[in-house]
């Protein structure tokens, strides 16, 4: 694939060289590059444990493939044409926005360029003709991919014009993303300082993938297919907004000679909008944006942070109040302190940890909107049920799954001053760990979803809300107990994992939180059973904890 | 050694600003082929500044640079191609392995694929690396990152060599080839600039040695000259022209720290 794709840069090589491009060096640069996008962990790829990622755009190119493929029920869902293209852009846009954005800005920000690239005899305008070749390379990959089983359907479905509007559409929709994603960056980088400018990309990676995996559990129960097959988004004024009604008014105008003011309009918003876009790129935003990449990438290394100084203090302040009511001894609250900074500021662990928290909402719904009728009878079968308990024993998943993250790090050799301390045993390294997770993510996180849920079931809930807190902190003590290839915390590699979990253990935790689950099904609502329960199983947290606050340097494993 | 001829850098009054903030004050030197220099300087004297505008990777200065007769500021390019660059702390694309990232490197210098290949085996076999060619870099120790980073600075034979912190991470032998091959490359006539915070090093390899603080030269000769003046080891000289602080006193004060409320 990369080969074939550079061998067709080189056919144009002449073109390049009128340019002022030394094609060997740009073909140089280009080489080194796909094979690094091909090694790196995309966020498509970011769920597999292979030490060495390989063909990663490869599998980002199979993903889009097979979304596309998934698209084409669009053609089917509608009867409007117009209507399956709109959403069918949309959608594309969207993710074409977001992959740039939380994908590729790492490969466009890379600072090492300037210590590997730049100190050799290389010109600027080669450099920066490069770069939108890699840029424009990375653009028809994913493009291709994505609209390949879409080309073939309107190739064929609506011959003979139905391929080549949709490829200019596709161009005319390709043009416009780059604007906002150039706009997007440039917003960004006026709101803060270059050093915070990471941390807002990984804001949009964790938004990405929560936005994907909700909608692709929850729009199939939500939208009523039949129901829309006859709309006719051009009868919606709101949709006049979207650019992708602008891009899909061009088939009604082409193909279907549909000539009324209002596509007309729509049309040519979809040519003028490109126009002004590559004008503004070229003319204005590229200066600006050169010139801001390059503060980024000199001020990552000498610039100080002034800024972020006030915020840790901040931050500080409530993280002592709150490790001086939960722990216990010195070295508890040293762990505890430590894994509280850890959790609340790497951008791994966010990363991994912020979706785990929405997929419990999303698998929820998607378990309990199941079943026929309409949206609105399938709401009042749910909320007049005990759904509620399925959810809360999820919000058990989202705990242990935070709780697996804490002992990956990208630092993890950091891990010595444990190891080097004379700690007897580290068992409050743990408790402190987990004293950590639990109050500064999932007390807060269980909060939120409770008062979701007494706007759903009422407030009668209460009792059950709190038994299911108490187990499901209960449950996850427990997990944590019986493990016995335990990882101190932030002391093993994200590529690493697995080494040291415990299937068989995670299978029966699984289980034992199923079987828990169901018995609180039945009691629900009997606040006479609940309240005591809750009592006696906060009673069994703290004495779980105690044991925690032991475990032995022998049941520590010692590979990672 | 006596230089002779034109000087291979010359430098006439440099001055370098941030934002207002002027961190080099007007610099003059002049540089002859096979001088090793030894640059060093306090953190933040501009040491790396300096690096960074002779290296060409920073045109915004004042004053005037040479390099073999070409203008800096106009002839990058030219310059570029007869200098090679180490830049400190490992920097490379490490998801690449040593064979891939070399030749991304001699062929930015127009070296063809095969004088790359037949080069980097070589280099690589000399600094035992020669089976870890086609592995990736990430795996790497730092010394073996450091040493594929020295290869990529020298792959395309330059004649002025910036070295910055080249030795860091390198075992005792690889140290010692280091050095060894630092000197037979001056007495061929290269030049080479050395940065370096480890003073016996510095001390041992230089021909000349080049102090910079707050943004001025301060000293300049070879080591004896410098000796005779100021003191016994570079070490020595260094402390005492660049803050002459009494770390006697500093060293009791750190470890009174102990003492209890004293």
């Amino acid at each position: 694939m990369n080969k074939v794709l550079l061998k067709i840069v080189a056919l144009f090589a002449p073109l390049w060289r009128g340019m002022g491009v030394d094609t060997g060096q740009m073909m140089a640069i280009l080489e080194a590059r796909l094979l690094m996008d091909g090694r790196r962990v995309s966020v498509f790829g970011q769920n597999r444990q292979t030490a060495e990622p390989k063909r990663q755009d490869i599998l980002g190119m199979a993903v889009f493939f097979f979304i596309g493929l998934f698209m084409l029920t669009l053609f089917d869902a509608f009867r409007q044409p117009a209507t399956a293209l709109t959403v069918y852009f949309t959608i594309w846009m969207f993710m074409l926005a977001m992959t740039l954005i939380s994908d590729f800005t790492e490969v466009l920000i890379d600072v090492r360029d300037n210590l590997i690239i730049l100190p050799r005899p290389i010109s600027d305008r080669t450099v920066a003709i490069t770069r939108l070749l890699h840029i424009g390379i990375y653009l028809f990959k994913i493009t291709l991919a994505y609209v390949i089983p879409a080309l073939i359907f309107t190739s064929i479905a609506w011959w003979p014009l139905g391929g080549l509007v949709f490829i200019l559409q596709v161009f005319l929709s390709e043009i416009i993303v780059i604007f906002f994603v150039n706009l997007t960056y440039l917003f960004i980088l006026r709101i803060t300082s270059p050093k915070r400018f990471r941390e807002i990309i990984s804001w949009f990676q964790i938004a990405f993938s929560v936005i994907v995996l909700s909608s692709y559990y929850l729009l199939p129960q939500i939208l009523d297919f039949t129901e829309l097959k006859n709309l006719d988004i051009l009868d919606i004024p709101a949709s006049y907004f979207l650019p992708s009604t602008w891009v899909a008014s061009l088939w009604p105008i082409i193909g279907q000679g549909q000539w009324n003011a209002n596509v007309l309009m729509l049309g040519a918003l979809a040519f003028v909008t490109p126009l002004v876009a590559v004008f503004l790129i070229s003319e204005v935003l590229a200066k600006h944006f050169n010139r801001k990449m390059m503060a980024l990438a000199e001020g990552s290394s000498s610039e100080p942070e002034k800024d972020n100084k006030a915020v840790v203090s901040a931050h500080k302040n409530y993280r002592a109040l709150i490790a001086g009511l939960v722990t216990r001894t010195p070295a508890e609250r040293a762990g505890f302190e430590w894994a509280w900074a850890m959790t609340t500021r790497s951008r791994d662990y966010k990363l991994k940890s912020y979706p785990s928290m929405a997929f419990a909402v999303v698998l929820f719904f998607y378990y309990s909107l199941q079943g026929s009728g309409s949206l609105q009878e399938r709401w009042a079968e749910m909320s007049a049920g005990k759904w509620h308990v399925l959810l809360i024993y999820l919000c058990w998943m989202t705990l242990t799954t935070m709780l697996y993250n804490s002992v990956y790090t990208n630092k993890h050799k950091a891990a010595w001053i444990f190891h080097a301390s004379p700690l007897k045993h580290p068992g409050p390294l743990f408790s402190g760990t987990f004293l950590a997770i639990l109050t500064g993510y999932y007390t807060p996180f269980f909060l939120v979803i409770s008062f979701g849920m007494m706007f759903i079931w009422g407030i009668g809930i209460l009792p059950d809300l709190l038994l299911g807190y108490s187990n499901t902190v209960f449950l996850t003590l427990l997990g944590q107990l019986m493990s016995s290839k335990r990882l101190l915390p932030f002391s093993s590699n994200w590529t690493n994992q697995r080494k040291g979990t415990n299937l068989f253990i995670a299978m029966f935790s699984m289980l034992l939180v199923g079987i828990v689950g169901v018995l609180h099904y039945f009691i629900a609502g009997k606040i006479w059973i609940t309240l005591p329960l809750a009592v006696i199983f906060g009673f069994g947290s703290w004495a779980l904890l105690r044991s925690y606050r032991q475990v032995k340097w022998q049941s520590v494993f010692s590979g990672g | 050694m006596q230089p002779n001829g034109h000087p291979v850098i010359r430098i006439r009054d440099l001055r370098k600003r941030y934002d207002k903030n002027e961190v080099l004050h007007g610099i003059d030197l002049d540089v002859y082929s096979g001088q090793i220099i030894g640059y060093i300087g306090p953190n933040g004297a501009g040491k790396s500044t300096t690096v960074r505008i002779l290296a060409g990777l920073d045109g915004s200065y004042e004053g005037q640079v040479e390099v073999a007769g070409f203008d800096l500021k106009k002839d990058n390019i030219e310059v570029k191609k007869i200098m090679g660059y180490v830049p400190e702390n490992a920097e490379l694309y490490d998801v690449l392995t040593p064979m891939e990232f070399l030749l991304l490197a001699g062929r930015l210098h127009h070296l063809t694929d095969d004088v790359i290949t037949e080069r980097a085996t070589q280099m690589l076999q000399y600094f035992g690396l020669g089976d870890n060619l086609h592995q990736r870099m990430d795996t790497f120790s730092k010394g073996m990152r450091q040493k594929v980073l020295l290869i990529s600075g020298l792959l395309h034979n330059p004649q002025i060599i910036f070295l910055d912190e080249p030795l860091s991470g390198l075992d005792a032998n690889a140290v010692i080839l280091v050095k060894e091959i630092i000197s037979k490359l001056a007495a061929e006539g290269k030049t080479i600039f050395y940065c370096s915070h480890m003073m016996d090093v510095v001390e041992k390899i230089s021909h000349r040695i080049i102090l910079i603080a707050n943004g001025v030269i301060i000293a300049d000769g070879p080591i004896e000259t410098l000796r005779s003046q100021e003191g016994e080891s570079l070490e020595h000289i260094f402390s005492q022209l660049t803050g002459g602080q009494d770390f006697d006193r500093m060293a009791d004060d750190f470890l009174s720290a102990f003492k209890p409320n004293s």
